[in-house]
């Protein structure tokens, strides 16, 4: 598991140093997490920085998605352990728009996939606009109308439950 | 809703998105006319885009409940970074009379128990009192009512050293001269016993004016004594892992972390500074394979790694610094940061640098393995503990007596003295050497009429002495300090024998006093003068309590054989004659016996390099009779070196004498016995380099005996065996010398290489002795390059000591009839 862990956190610096040296991705708790989901899944290679991060924003997803479930059941008396790392800060009006988006964000991946991927990274990997656009090797306008159009339909999705 | 159809939608939100609310109306009019879905679903869009305003746009983790919180004086403003410690954050002082910036780093809570968070406060101000240029002040500290701990730092508007070395595109002078600005900051913190523990450029800021700034000093250790442990630190998943690719291999070994071990990872920082690449760059797969490679891979030169026109001006000076900074083992790198950086001044310089120093280090070991065990032991024993460096030993003595502490010069013993002097860094060491001089000065002048003050002032001297100038630690540059100190010890000693000549104690202690000025003088006439005035006060009568006679006579001898052959072959004759008393007197003896055998061994050796192979060989083989009495039936390690080294050197007089069949005989013995050791303790160097010698010798004597065959075959054997331990990183220099001599002087063309003897024969000249030059001349002289051949010649002659009577010593006569053949043949080959 430490392998798996430090390759995770290796590569994740390097793929970030690569053109813009010295940024570390910022939620380096999310990844330390991510490399528990990873320790079932060692013949990963990676194949480049795009892949890395989609691997790595799906399963920030996961353990983010988990997380908010347990605590979300603890919190209505469950009995669940919530053992996910207490660094990982997520307040609790969050904590309901994390199973949310979650939710209606898998509707988002059906119609856009390149749109869910950015939502992906931004949303639960904790990347701004400039970082989904170097992993995603895109413009930084065209994540910023990407963003704007999913926020646009996430708020829609989650305050109307309309189904599309 | 199809795929299609949102790629329509957004097309059409977007562009009106971009509009003002009454633009939007007539947008949408007119672009959905005849599609009111389309319509309805782009205006609901734009309805919703202004409701979430920024919902979404802060991650979902990075509501952080810090924020606004205070730590101490300093209101945190917003989050900068995570770490596997915890948060830091930009703050500002809260009372907002200053606008002074800061980060706070907050400690996760769970990470720190009550031992630690004890030791965290001690600690804290220690390094609250780090005060350097270049180094981010720590400003505060503590715990909050809440039991988070918490720093406050300096606020460091700047990037890390790499990035900014590329993006600045930095000549690798200009990376150079901000690495030794950073060296100064490290060296700062060594001298007050702080070693960093985690260097690496996420570390090191560089603000824009290009003013490096080193962070987290110490913090490491602070936080996370596991962290010196390595694999501890992986195992737990909360925290984050140390970072393998800047440790040192002690680190991950978890071995103790000393100086040794900054000095380390500035090297690796160096290194990917020049060539942008990590010395492991073709191993890091993953971190297993990572640390794999630091601990058991030799690095690579980064000239190899660098582009080609960076290489070029790597290779040489700059290859070897930054090599001397990543050996494995902690006591063969720079023994200082501060070394490290005035050789880096030196290469900037065009002065030739100082990383090389290989040879002195094997002469002593084999100095005092092989001689009287008595002749260094409290010399070992210092040797042991300074090497060690800042030891978490030392650390547990550190933590008691800081060095603040030892100011307070007057509250110490002198014993006490001696070992915080014995365990600090070299720096600290010479600046309590320096008080501890002033202190006794003051004692000394107050000793009159009290002869036992006076033997401890003494003593105190000796011991500050040993410190200063001690020739088995590093102590560049510090020999004039120390003779200075034993001549006020001597001052003192000579005032007590004046007093009562006949008191022994006086008399042992100018002894000493003049022992250990010859010592730190360590070569020349003048140490000898010093020994030879030690010798004088000697018991004439050696026993087995007082070796000091032949102790002395040893050390003369030794240091006349680098020059003067038929001087110490008289002073080992003397030394034949004191053991023999001695065994006269303690017949059972076995230390006596040895020292016997000793004596008549390297008095032989002496003999047949002044020029008497007869009397040399009848000397070795009486030596030879004593060890295989004394070895007993089941013969010590040593006992066996003794046995295999004499017999090679009875080989190779036999050879010089051309009894060709006996020498390969004796040579056999030797070089089988030398094997066995070898093979039962393949890490100890002193027997990988005596089946070297004793390989080349066995060619040697083939070829005296004109069995070309046999010789052939040999020789392919010994390029097999030396090859692969001359062509390393920083190899030992007996192993290059040999596999050069090999490549120069051999007679089978397939064997020689004279490009390659030149190059190897360069590097290992470089603290150039006679023996080495030469052999540099015969690889010119291979090359065809006659010229340079007969300078160097000329110049390896001019080392060896002049003649002013009797023969000529074989050494020189060797030499000069070299030279003459290549005057003579100026297309030699």
């Amino acid at each position: 598991m430490a392998a798996v862990y430090g390759e995770l956190r290796r590569v994740a610096g390097r793929a970030m140093r690569n053109e813009r040296p010295g940024h570390t991705l910022q939620p380096t708790a999310l990844v330390n997490e991510a490399f528990v989901r990873l320790a079932g899944n060692t013949g990963i290679e990676w194949q480049d920085r795009a892949h890395f991060f989609g691997v790595a924003a799906r399963l920030m997803r996961q353990i983010l998605v988990d997380y908010a479930r347990k605590k979300h059941a603890a919190k209505r008396g469950g009995a669940a352990r919530v053992t996910l790392d207490d660094s990982l800060l997520i307040s609790d009006d969050h904590l309901g728009d994390v199973m949310a988006v979650d939710e209606v964000l898998a509707r988002l991946e059906t119609l856009d996939a390149r749109q869910g991927r950015i939502v992906e990274l931004r949303f639960f990997a904790g990347l701004s606009v400039e970082e989904v656009a170097e992993v995603m090797e895109i413009s930084t306008p065209t994540v910023k109308r990407e963003w704007q159009s999913a926020k646009a339909w996430l708020h829609r999705e989650l305050t109307t439950g309309k189904p599309s | 809703m199809t795929p299609e159809r949102w790629q329509q939608v957004k097309r059409i939100f977007d562009a009106a998105a971009e509009l003002g609310p009454e633009q939007q109306e007539a947008y949408l009019a007119s672009t959905c006319e005849g599609d009111p879905d389309l319509r309805s679903e782009v205006a609901a869009l734009l309805a919703s885009l202004q409701e979430a305003g920024s919902r979404f746009d802060s991650p979902v983790v990075g509501t952080d409940p810090m924020i606004g919180r205070q730590f101490g004086a300093y209101k945190v403003l917003r989050r900068l970074g995570m770490g596997g410690m915890g948060a830091v954050y930009l703050a500002a002082r809260a009372d907002e009379q200053f606008r002074r910036l800061a980060a706070v780093k907050a400690i996760r809570a769970e990470l720190v128990d009550d031992h630690t968070r004890r030791r965290f406060e001690n600690e804290r101000h220690t390094l609250a009192a780090l005060d350097h240029p270049n180094i981010v002040k720590l400003l505060d500290g503590g715990t909050t009512p809440d039991g988070i701990p918490y720093l406050v730092m300096d606020y460091v508007e700047g990037q890390p050293i790499d990035s900014f070395a590329r993006e600045r595109s930095l000549s690798i002078n200009e990376i150079l001269e901000l690495f030794r600005t950073l060296c100064a900051a490290v060296q700062y913190a060594h001298q007050n016993l702080v070693v960093h523990r985690d260097l690496k450029p996420a570390n090191i800021l560089v603000t824009p004016q290009g003013v490096p700034k080193l962070l987290d000093f110490g913090i490491a250790k602070l936080l996370r004594p596991e962290y010196a442990l390595g694999q501890v630190g992986f195992t737990r998943t909360a925290a984050q892992p140390m970072t393998p690719e800047y440790a040192s291999p002690e680190q991950i070994l978890g071995h103790p972390i000393s100086t040794a071990s900054d000095i380390y990872s500035l090297g690796v920082v160096l290194f990917t500074l020049l060539t942008g690449k990590h010395p492991f760059e073709h191993h890091t797969k993953s971190s297993y394979e990572l640390e794999r490679a630091i601990c058991e891979r030799p690095a690579g030169p980064p000239s190899a790694m660098a582009s080609p026109e960076v290489a070029r001006k790597l290779r040489g000076d700059l290859d070897t610094i930054v090599l001397c900074t990543l050996r494995k083992e902690p006591q063969k790198r720079y023994p200082s940061v501060e070394r490290f950086s005035e050789d880096i001044q030196r290469y900037l310089d065009g002065k030739p640098v100082s990383a090389r120093g290989g040879s002195f280090q094997y002469r002593t070991q084999k100095f005092i393995t092989r001689h009287l065990p008595s002749v260094a032991l409290s010399t070992i024993a210092a040797v042991l503990l300074i090497s060690l460096g800042i030891t978490d030993h030392i650390d547990r003595v550190r933590a008691e007596k800081r060095f603040a502490d030892l100011r307070d010069l007057a509250n110490f013993t002198i014993n006490d003295l001696d070992q915080a002097m014995r365990t600090s860094l070299t720096s600290a060491r010479e600046s309590v050497a320096t008080k501890a001089v002033a202190y006794l000065d003051g004692l000394a002048n107050e000793s009159s009429g009290d002869r036992a003050l006076k033997l401890e002032v003494m003593n105190g001297y000796m011991k500050v002495a040993d410190i200063q100038g001690n020739l088995f630690v590093d102590n560049m540059g510090k020999q004039n300090a120390a003779k200075e100190t034993l001549a006020k010890a001597r001052a003192l000693a000579e005032d007590i024998a004046k007093r009562d000549p006949r008191n022994p104690e006086a008399r042992a202690a100018l002894l000493k006093c003049h022992e250990k000025l010859g010592d730190v003088i360590g070569s020349g006439p003048e140490a000898i003068g010093e020994f030879q005035k030690a010798l004088e006060l000697a018991p004439t009568e050696v026993t087995g309590d007082n070796v000091a006679r032949l102790r002395i006579l040893t050390k003369i001898a030794f240091l006349e054989e680098a020059t003067d052959p038929r001087a110490a072959l008289a002073t080992y004759r003397e030394c034949e004659s004191v053991a023999r008393s001695w065994l006269a007197r303690e017949p059972k003896n076995s230390a006596a016996k040895r020292a016997l055998a000793l004596a008549q061994e390297s008095g032989g050796w002496n003999a047949l390099l002044a020029g008497d192979p007869s009397g040399a060989e009848q000397s070795v083989r009486d030596a030879i009779a004593i060890y295989e009495e004394t070895a007993g039936a089941k013969p010590s390690m040593r006992a066996r070196r003794n046995l295999a080294i004499a017999y090679k050197r009875l080989a190779e007089i036999q050879n010089r004498v051309g009894k060709t069949k006996e020498a390969l005989e004796s040579c056999h013995r030797s070089l089988t016995s030398s094997e066995a050791l070898r093979a039962e303790d393949p890490k100890n160097n002193l027997y990988g380099i005596d089946v070297a010698q004793e390989r080349v010798l066995l060619v040697d004597i083939l070829l005296s005996a004109k069995n070309t065959a046999v010789a052939r075959t040999e020789t392919a054997a010994a390029v097999a065996y030396l090859k692969p331990l001359a062509l390393v990183e920083n190899p030992d220099r007996y192993y290059l010398i040999d596999y050069v001599t090999i490549l120069a002087t051999t007679p089978f063309p397939e064997f020689t290489s004279a490009e390659e003897a030149i190059r190897l024969a360069t590097s290992a000249a470089r603290n150039p002795d006679p023996e080495t030059l030469d052999l540099l001349a015969k690889a010119y002289a291979r090359a065809n390059r006659t010229d340079e051949a007969i300078a160097t010649e000329e110049k390896a002659i001019a080392l060896l000591p002049a003649v002013t009577s009797g023969p000529t010593p074989e050494n020189r006569r060797k030499l000069e009839t070299t030279l003459a053949a290549f005057r003579a043949e100026p297309t030699h080959h």
